[in-house]
């Protein structure tokens, strides 16, 4: 990237910077750009249109336009915060097997991933400082005022490094600095476990809420990352596929078989993991886990949980990546769409059976469950997150240059590992 | 300087004083760096320097570690050290007319909104059939109607009942002080748990972190802890009259004495007596916070 | 192969490997040194003047952002200040809020009477404030004035109401009535609270419907009706019979 006073040349398209020329070049752009295109840049435009006023006016002194009560404090916009945060370290999880191990089936997937952590993060961070309701509080509480009893305030710090990784990595990703890039990678793959993890600490270190307590909630967010960030990818290489982008071939060859085995991989632990909550939840003593368990399997949490989350989000795509048939580029498509859809409904079936179970708080008595219906504006703010990152991806893809480069050393390959302790062959060294 | 003219001036030539070599010489490579580079590497040295240096230098100067003279009290004469502030309420004497609730409301400035209350009167009905119903309408500010108000209770005939006032429990090992990630919630030397409005972001982090539902967030209405909004709010056994050598305020209106109040480490005390001879239990004791509110009668069995 | 050799070669080869991976960390250092070198050269002031100058940047500046975050964190964290996050600021400013209601006993100092009475009736031990509300303005405020009355008024029936009206729960041992059938509306009418005593109720003229027992009322330790002609029974089935047929208190 290369600016001067004058212009901005990014990627081998050049802007101007005067306001007038600036946009001349934005219109011709407009309308030199194919019809489809327009269109659908056109829509996402028009949702965010849509939804800006609904954020603005759930800014002070519009809380109330939440549909949170006392007895249900975290609602759609918590679950929205968590299924981004986790999307973002489940991509560069999902991609660390070819940018940190170098392994060549998953290389395809290197820059594309970063864009969307990046994206995915900033979704996150807006949302949740639009539920807070004095986030510039928060900059100057949490940063100059450690908390280190807060799982929250870990939360924080980790996903707060994983966002100066995430910079550092798409910067030098896109100026020639590969050792660099390596490093920042690599520091992206540790953080992408710890955050997450310490994401599913929030909620597991509290006694209060016995859905949620417990030590399997980390793993449940990390896995759960695992599959929605490979889901993600999934999606966006079958577009890379099927509108011939950059590095179509490749996708096709290599990123989507490479992604269906990682989605079957994620699908498996995910379901393994859930099964055995429900399992726990059957069979425990404590009367809010066992309640909470019987909302999600019989109780008003039934349809979401049975039909979407377990039919759709794990029967279905596992089947689609299993059988023969269906391992086809459009049937990893169907799956990554279906299990994404389902990673979002386990999160919002998460947050609400851990407060479902009837309560008293503050002055109410919450019978038989504890009830809650996301407002308009709640709603319209997380769709507003999506289109934002539809929209930031279109625009990464459309005039930056996302495909593989092989100036990406790997750092710690297996191969390196296997030869140092190679007895010497009359070959000699084979890499 | 030079004369205006079309081209820039150009640069003077300067002998460099004797010793000093130029740096071209020393390291050719140095020339291949940019010059803008250099001056911003340059640059953020100095101020990493800089920074480093005076975050050091003021971490040498404790700010307010064991000085001669204590900062003044919180409530002149009010010594808050060695204060053990125990709470015990009867459910059994309880008889639901909900004079503190109102009095709390009334103390304390809360919201009229009946969805928030500091501290509130739950009715448990067990039924002919043997279901256990809660009811607590508006928080039993209005007192409470003949029957049972609880989903499900319609109809039904009520075998025994009795009355719940729950408020904060200010627990020992309270997880709403642990979870804040601003530390805005906190812990005072007599124990008494407080939220500062100013320093609260409005996560409810500590709300869905109580086990006893004692917080919320206080809605945009016309009174709010501090004039904020959008904080944090829970019951605080009224600091502002326990300092002072008062009873909290639902202690006081209390008609029928089921709320005591004292500082138990008087062993003389009423409060004291009664903990040692009706031995009060907690409520929910397994969550592990170890609440300081103590309860008598039938709350205690049911729980 | 012997076992031995067999080891022995791979220690010489772990050996090998060790070694080369030391000259290659040693290279790396060597490398970085030498970059640190270069850019020391950068950015190395050439004239006397220059290393001045920076070194007094360096230093100046280095203190004035000591000094500033020293100064900073006093303020933002003394226990004196009001604005400072110390939590025993937010503390006082808790423990300083005015109170609303009044301690237990300052009623007496001026309504003696009232309290004296009140301490012996049925409801003894029920403070003022229970029923009369919040009154440290009114035990504050100047005799003779008009901020002594200000706010003030005379508990209505929601107050007793609060207590008295029939619900699940509450003990036998509480007398308890149901507000809608005890066909007076006002209790003050009858009841005494301070006292305990109750007056006859005043004379009404009532329908036979929603009504509690007649014996209730009409018992034999209960009110006498006006121009009640026969001694009080205590089977209510016996009343109905004579008034509901019309012969009752309208008849006259």
């Amino acid at each position: 990237m290369l600016g001067t006073a004058r212009s901005l040349t990014l990627a081998g398209h050049t802007v101007p910077l005067a306001p007038r020329a600036a946009l001349a070049a934005l219109v011709h752009e407009a309308v030199r750009m194919p019809r489809p295109l327009q269109i659908w840049l056109a829509f996402l435009l028009g949702v965010l249109a849509l939804v800006v006023p609904a954020a603005l006016a759930s800014l002070p002194p519009g809380w109330e336009v939440m549909g949170t009560t006392p007895t249900f404090e975290w609602g759609l916009l918590i679950v929205g915060y968590v299924f981004f945060a986790i999307t973002t370290s489940g991509l560069c999880l999902a991609s660390s097997l070819g940018t940190v191990f170098g392994i060549e089936r998953f290389r395809p997937l290197e820059k594309r991933h970063a864009i969307l952590a990046l994206l995915s993060l900033m979704a996150a961070f807006g949302i949740i400082a639009l539920d807070l309701h004095y986030p510039i509080r928060m900059v100057f509480g949490a940063v100059f005022v450690p908390s280190p009893t807060s799982p929250m305030w870990w939360m924080g710090v980790f996903y707060g490094i994983y966002l100066c990784v995430l910079l550092v990595e798409v910067w030098s990703m896109f100026t020639d600095h590969p050792r660099i890039h390596q490093a920042a990678c690599t520091m992206a793959a540790c953080t992408a476990i710890v955050a997450p993890a310490t994401l599913g600490a929030v909620f597991g270190v509290l006694v209060a809420r016995p859905f949620w307590n417990g030590p399997f909630t980390p793993i449940l967010m990390v896995a759960s990352a695992f599959l929605s960030g490979t889901s993600l990818l999934g999606i966006v290489f079958f577009a890379v596929h099927r509108l011939g982008l950059v590095g179509a071939d490749r996708a096709a060859s290599l990123a989507i078989p490479a992604i269906r085995s990682l989605l079957t991989l994620g699908l498996i632990l995910v379901s393994l993991l859930v099964a055995r909550q429900m399992i726990a939840g059957l069979l425990s003593d404590r009367p809010a886990f066992a309640s909470a368990t019987e909302a999600l399997l019989t109780g008003p949490l039934a349809l979401e949980f049975w039909g979407v989350r377990v039919v759709l989000g794990l029967v279905v795509p596992l089947l689609l990546v299993a059988l023969p048939a269906t391992r086809t580029i459009n049937g990893t498509f169907a799956a990554s769409i279906l299990a994404m859809i389902g990673v979002f409904t386990d999160r919002m079936t998460f947050v609400s059976a851990g407060q479902i179970a009837p309560t008293s708080a503050s002055g109410v008595v919450t019978a038989p469950w504890s009830t809650y219906s996301p407002s308009l504006i709640e709603v319209a703010i997380l769709v507003g997150a999506a289109a934002f990152i539809a929209l930031g991806y279109t625009l990464a893809e459309r005039y930056l240059d996302l495909s593989e480069s092989s100036d990406v050393h790997a750092y710690v390959s297996l191969s390196w590992i296997r030869n140092r302790f190679r007895r010497p062959s009359p070959e000699g060294d084979v890499r | 300087m030079a004369a205006p003219s079309a081209t820039p001036p150009a640069t003077p030539s300067v002998t460099p004083p004797a010793g000093l070599v130029p740096l071209t010489e020393i390291a050719p490579a140095i020339a291949a760096i940019s010059v803008s580079r250099r001056r911003f590497l340059g640059f953020g040295l100095a101020i990493i320097g800089g920074l480093s240096g005076a975050a050091g230098l003021s971490r040498l100067f404790p700010v307010f570690e064991d000085t001669e003279s204590a900062p003044p009290p919180i409530i002149p004469a009010y010594d808050p050290v060695g204060k053990a502030w125990t709470f015990v309420v009867d459910s059994s004497a309880c008889i639901g007319c909900g004079l503190c609730v109102v009095a709390c409301k009334e103390e304390n400035d809360v919201t009229e909104d009946a969805r928030f209350a500091r501290t509130w009167v739950e009715r448990h009905a067990v039924t002919t059939d043997g279901t256990r119903y809660v009811d607590s309408p508006d928080g039993g500010i209005d007192g409470f109607p003949a029957t049972s108000t609880a989903p499900g209770a319609e109809g039904k005939t009520v075998a025994e009942a009795f009355f719940e006032p729950r408020l904060c429990m200010q627990c020992e090992d309270s997880p709403c002080t642990a979870v804040c990630p601003v530390s805005a919630t906190y812990k005072t030397e007599d124990g008494i748990i407080l939220v500062d409005p100013r320093r609260c972001i409005g996560c409810g982090y500590c709300v869905v972190a109580c086990p006893y539902g004692a917080r919320y967030i206080a809605p945009a209405a016309d009174r709010s802890p501090n004039d904020t909004p959008g904080v944090a709010d829970k019951c605080t056994w009224c600091y502002h009259r326990i300092s002072r050598g008062d009873l909290p305020a639902c202690v006081e209106v209390c008609p029928v004495g089921a709320r005591k109040f004292g500082d138990a480490s008087d062993p003389k005390s009423e409060i004291a007596t009664i903990v040692r001879e009706r031995a009060p239990k907690p409520l929910h004791p397994e969550f592990g916070t170890r609440p300081r509110v103590l309860y008598l009668g039938p709350a205690v069995e049911e729980a | 192969m012997s076992r031995l050799d067999a080891i022995r070669r791979a220690a010489l080869e772990l050996l090998s490997s060790a070694r080369r991976i030391a000259g290659r960390l040693w290279c790396a250092a060597a490398r970085l040194w030498e970059a640190a070198a270069r850019f020391w050269d950068t950015v190395r002031p050439t004239t006397r003047r220059g290393a001045a100058l920076g070194l007094a940047t360096i230093v100046g500046g280095a203190s004035l952002l000591a000094v500033v975050f020293f100064v900073g964190a006093t303020v933002a964290w003394s226990p004196y200040l009001e604005s400072s996050v110390h939590p025993d600021t937010n503390a006082r400013t808790w423990a300083a809020l005015e109170p609303t209601y009044a301690r237990d006993g300052t009623c007496a100092t001026c309504h003696a009477i009232e309290a004296g009475k009140a301490a012996t009736a049925s409801h003894a031990g029920i403070t003022c404030q229970s029923c009369h509300g919040a009154l440290l303005d009114h035990s504050l405020a100047s005799p003779g004035t008009a901020e002594v009355t200000a706010g003030l008024a005379v508990p209505t029936n929601e107050v007793c109401v609060r207590c008295h009206a029939s619900a699940a729960g509450r003990p036998e041992s509480l007398r308890q009535v149901e507000p809608a059938r005890h066909y007076i509306s006002e209790c003050l009418q009858c009841h005494d609270p301070h006292t305990g005593i109750s007056r006859r109720p005043p004379v009404v003229l009532h329908t036979l419907e929603n009504l509690p027992p007649c014996t209730t009322c009409h018992g034999p330790e209960g009110f006498k009706a006006r121009n009640q002609r026969h001694p009080a029974i205590e089977n209510d089935a016996l009343c109905l019979p004579c008034h509901a047929a019309g012969r009752g208190p309208e008849d006259r």
